[in-house]
């Protein structure tokens, strides 16, 4: 019995004399100073996630992830505007989303994402956290570019007349209510900075189906509407403005590009097409009774020269918005243009509708269950402000490439670190990301990166632009920062 | 059959601790000098280190049994976040029974039960890894049938089959966007058949060299069990059923040189080349596919291995000999190819014995085998999970040798 003991426990006190160790990883902060960092940008700065801003998180907020990093090579405290605990405030004053199990039109069930309470924590608009300040984060969600230098933005007079942000009023500096977003920013001090603005630019536009109009060429930002597209010239002067005051006093930084924001499930997630379609519905739609109406209708006022409103209408333009199925095969779905010529002078019936094509968009906001139950896109077209046009997305592409290299050449002049984060969107969206045995893509929902409004980023969407940033300060600070276990971070949950 | 045969299975938790998932522990005597056993007898255990001596006992009857205990480790520093962890392996027990039967002068029968491959390795439930193994267990037990010949008075002969009971179980995580806590338990168990065969030539009077061959044995797994533990929005999704797969156990070729130095000192070099390189993938073909469950491949690319020998032994007096050894143990995996669910790295491995002998025809042995794990830095890269691995075993042996 002993000597069976002893068996045991000499290998085990071998073992733990020689227990394999490893010494701690060294970590450092490299040239870069870590004492007070400030966090500049947008709803992606502030940890806007599933259609709303929400106290957990912002807790993991990209820049609160970095930080707590930074901590760990000297970095300082940093204090966050947080929402008090609850459903969080989405733009439209909505809560959180979640995902629910439900059933559609036709009955199939499955997981569906939906706000989680029936209104949003509004009072928090109304209760200023201003006077704790100067806040790290100066995330604000739906600040363009030129918001972070326009004063007033957080006052609460223009607020009220709906041309401030409420996200900021709330934590916009009590002694001075017009101070700018930069303002706040530099009040803090910083020795280090992250900057990742400019998506709005383009984005609400977007989102807005390109309803606004696209300023290039007009540097006037006082004269844009909310859904307009910044003009890159405008954008390059705010982008240095922004750089020029925050790298006043010596502070190091990292800066990111805009993700390409038609890459984003808000965007590839409804598809633009019919399932196969039957004979009898390609005839029925195809009819003397609907579209062959509509297409007989475009030829006949193609072949008129004679009318003043339409002379200009030629036949290949008439060609370009016929409609017709096809049976036994996708057919892109038909949607209101308002590009198309107007027609409806000459001929109500000729309402300026097409067939979307190839490398068109629709908007996850797209009604499902209105394709699905209500023939949407079929015998009735889809309204304009769920589809984005190959113009609209050519506007969209141009102006982001703009900005883009407006930032790199703006990194490289002033040596800071450069988050290629369009780049690392379109990896997603390509070959995908994969993190400790988590394989993540663009894909709404079960590509696990993106959030429930397919806009922002999910938890770990975040945890993996935080690494992007950490790799970019590393590289060029000379610094060993830790960093984060992307996959540790939890995945969504269903709201039961 | 394969039912019945579980529960004894079950009592065999190996660790690996060899290249790959191999596990050389097949006989405490050899062990003790650096586990080489291909050129000199040391007794019934020639069933398995080399068949052509089997018929070289004077006795007529020849019976070893033995068992190791396997204590052991393996540390993971992920040098970019700086999270350290480590194996909580339960203790791994491999054993051995070998029994020689004298025929006639030249012809000798025996059988070997022996477990050259297995592995059980725990990392947690909830460690950084956990979407790659959190825990493994592999088995497989030998039952070796084996006739061996001696043609002449310098050269002999041997070959059997070897009848293979292979059973494993996996538990990893599955990270579904949805849900925290979502897992699979993959388990099955399937039987193979394979050959062995092996050469011994007394080159001199002090010199001998043998050479052994081991075939491959493939353990087909037809119906495996899987079980899904999902949220429960994703149960339709994973459903559990059944699975197929295929694990090679590889071929080995030892070549080994022994030499008599003196009436009481025998040293030996040994070699094993050990086809590693047929373990390419482990792919989990899943009987029930859904969109989100497709046939899993997980590629292995393991390379061809080595495994260098040397050992020597003297004998004190007539009742105690002494051993000692050292080898070096390549790890088949490459760099890009590097799993926790076999967390090998090249292995330096030291080993002391002795055997005691109470009386003429028995002898009490026992070993000691310390693996020191070389420290490497490796990645899953179809996972994205890499890191620093270290690794140490202290492997204590006893063993029984009767004769009669």
């Amino acid at each position: 019995m002993k000597t069976k003991k002893l068996l045991y426990i000499l290998p085990l006190a071998v073992l733990v004399a020689c227990e394999p160790e490893f010494d701690d990883v060294e970590f450092n902060g490299g040239s870069a100073d870590f004492t007070r960092t400030v966090a500049v940008g947008n709803s992606l700065t502030a940890g806007f996630q599933s259609g709303a801003l929400r106290r957990d998180k912002q807790e993991v907020s990209f820049p609160a992830m970095i930080a707590q990093q930074l901590q760990k090579v000297g970095g300082g405290d940093f204090k966050q505007p947080l929402l008090a605990d609850g459903v969080g405030v989405g733009s439209t004053g909505n809560a959180e989303f979640g995902i629910f199990i439900k059933a559609d039109c036709q009955g199939t069930v499955g997981p569906s994402p939906g706000p989680i309470a029936s209104a949003g924590q509004l009072d928090q608009f109304a209760s200023s956290v201003g006077a704790a300040g100067p806040y790290n984060n100066v995330g604000v969600p739906g600040a363009k570019s030129f918001h972070v230098v326009a004063p007033g933005y957080g006052n609460p007079v223009n607020i009220q007349a709906g041309l401030g942000n409420p996200y900021y009023g709330r934590f916009a500096n009590p002694l001075d209510f017009d101070e700018t977003m930069l303002g706040a920013a530099v009040r803090a001090n910083p020795t280090f900075f992250t900057l990742f603005i400019g998506s709005n630019d383009v984005l609400s536009y977007a989102t807005s189906g390109g309803s606004g109009v696209d300023q290039t060429g007009n540097t006037d930002v006082l004269t844009y509407g909310s859904n307009d597209i910044t003009d890159p010239n405008a954008f390059a002067a705010v982008y240095s403005q922004i750089v020029t005051a925050l790298t006043a006093n010596g502070a190091k930084g990292a800066v990111a590009t805009i993700p390409d924001v038609t890459s984003i499930p808000f965007f590839t997630t409804v598809p633009i097409g019919t399932d196969a379609v039957s004979q009898a519905q390609a005839d029925q739609l195809n009819s003397a009774l609907a579209y062959g109406a509509y297409n007989a209708g475009l030829d006949q006022v193609a072949a008129d020269t004679s009318n003043p409103f339409t002379k200009a209408f030629t036949q290949q333009m008439a060609d370009a918005r016929k409609i017709s199925f096809t049976a036994g095969q996708i057919n892109t779905f038909v949607v209101m243009d308002p590009s198309l010529t107007d027609l409806t002078v000459v001929n109500p019936a000729l309402v300026s509708m097409r067939q979307i094509r190839p490398g068109e968009l629709l908007t996850l906001t797209t009604p499902g269950d209105s394709i699905r139950c209500a023939q949407w896109g079929t015998a009735k077209p889809i309204a304009p402000q769920f589809h984005l046009t190959s113009d609209e997305i050519k506007s969209i592409g141009d102006a982001v490439a703009s900005y883009n290299s407006t930032i790199k050449s703006i990194a490289n002049a002033n040596g800071l670190a450069f988050v290629d984060a369009n780049a690392r969107l379109k990896e997603l969206a390509t070959t995908g990301i994969v993190e400790s045995g988590v394989a993540f893509s663009d894909a709404f929902i079960s590509g696990g990166a993106f959030s429930l409004d397919g806009v922002h980023p999910a938890t770990r969407g975040y945890a993996i632009i935080a690494n992007d940033f950490i790799d970019a300060i590393n590289s060029t600070y000379g610094a060993n920062v830790p960093k984060l276990d992307v996959a540790s971070y939890p995945a969504f949950e269903i709201v039961q | 059959m394969k039912k019945l045969l579980l529960p004894i299975l079950g009592l065999a938790p190996l660790f690996m601790w060899a290249g790959g998932f191999q596990v050389n522990l097949q006989g405490t005597k050899q062990t003790g000098m650096g586990h080489l056993g291909t050129s000199f007898y040391l007794g019934a255990s020639s069933t398995y280190f080399n068949p052509a001596m089997m018929g070289m006992d004077s006795s007529k009857v020849n019976i070893e049994v033995g068992a190791s205990f396997i204590t052991s480790n393996v540390t993971y520093q992920n040098q970019s976040t700086g999270i350290s962890e480590e194996t909580d392996n339960p203790m791994g027990t491999p054993f051995y029974f070998y029994l020689t039967y004298k025929i006639n002068e030249d012809l000798t029968a025996g059988l070997g039960v022996y477990t050259p491959f297995g592995s059980s390795v725990e990392w947690g439930e909830d460690w950084s890894g956990k979407n790659l193994i959190q825990d493994i267990s592999l088995r497989a037990i030998y039952f070796q049938p084996t006739l061996s010949y001696n043609v002449n008075e310098n050269l002999s002969v041997g070959a059997g089959l070897t009848y293979v009971m292979g059973a494993f179980e996996i538990n990893r995580a599955v990270p579904a966007p949805i849900g925290n806590n979502n897992s699979t338990h993959l388990e099955g168990d399937e039987t193979g058949i394979g050959f062995n065969a092996g050469i011994y030539y007394q080159a001199t009077e002090k010199i001998g060299v043998g050479l052994t061959y081991r075939s491959q044995v493939d353990i087909e797994l037809e119906d495996g069990d899987v079980d899904f533990t999902v949220d429960p929005s994703l149960a339709a999704s994973f459903p559990d059923g059944k699975f197929a797969a295929t694990l090679p156990l590889p071929a080995t070729a030892t070549l080994g040189i022994s030499y008599q130095a003196s009436a009481d000192l025998m040293v030996a070099v040994e070699a094993n080349f050990v086809q590693w390189s047929e373990y390419e993938s482990l792919d989990f073909d899943f009987a029930t596919n859904t969109s989100r469950l497709e046939d899993s491949q997980n590629p292995r690319n393991y390379e061809d291995a080595v495994i260098i020998r040397v050992g020597g032994q003297y004998a004190v007096c007539d009742i105690l000999d002494v051993r000692a050894g050292f080898y070096y143990d390549q790890s088949p995996i490459t760099d890009e190819y590097f799993n926790p669910e076999t967390p090998n790295t090249d292995n330096l491995g030291f080993t002391a014995g002795l055997s005691v002998r109470p009386m003429d025809n028995l002898s009490i042995d026992a070993s000691i085998l310390y693996i020191s794990g070389q420290e490497r830095e490796s990645e899953y890269q179809p996972a994205g999970f890499g890191g620093k691995y270290k690794a140490t075993s202290v492997i204590p042996g006893i063993g029984l040798n009767f004769n009669f």
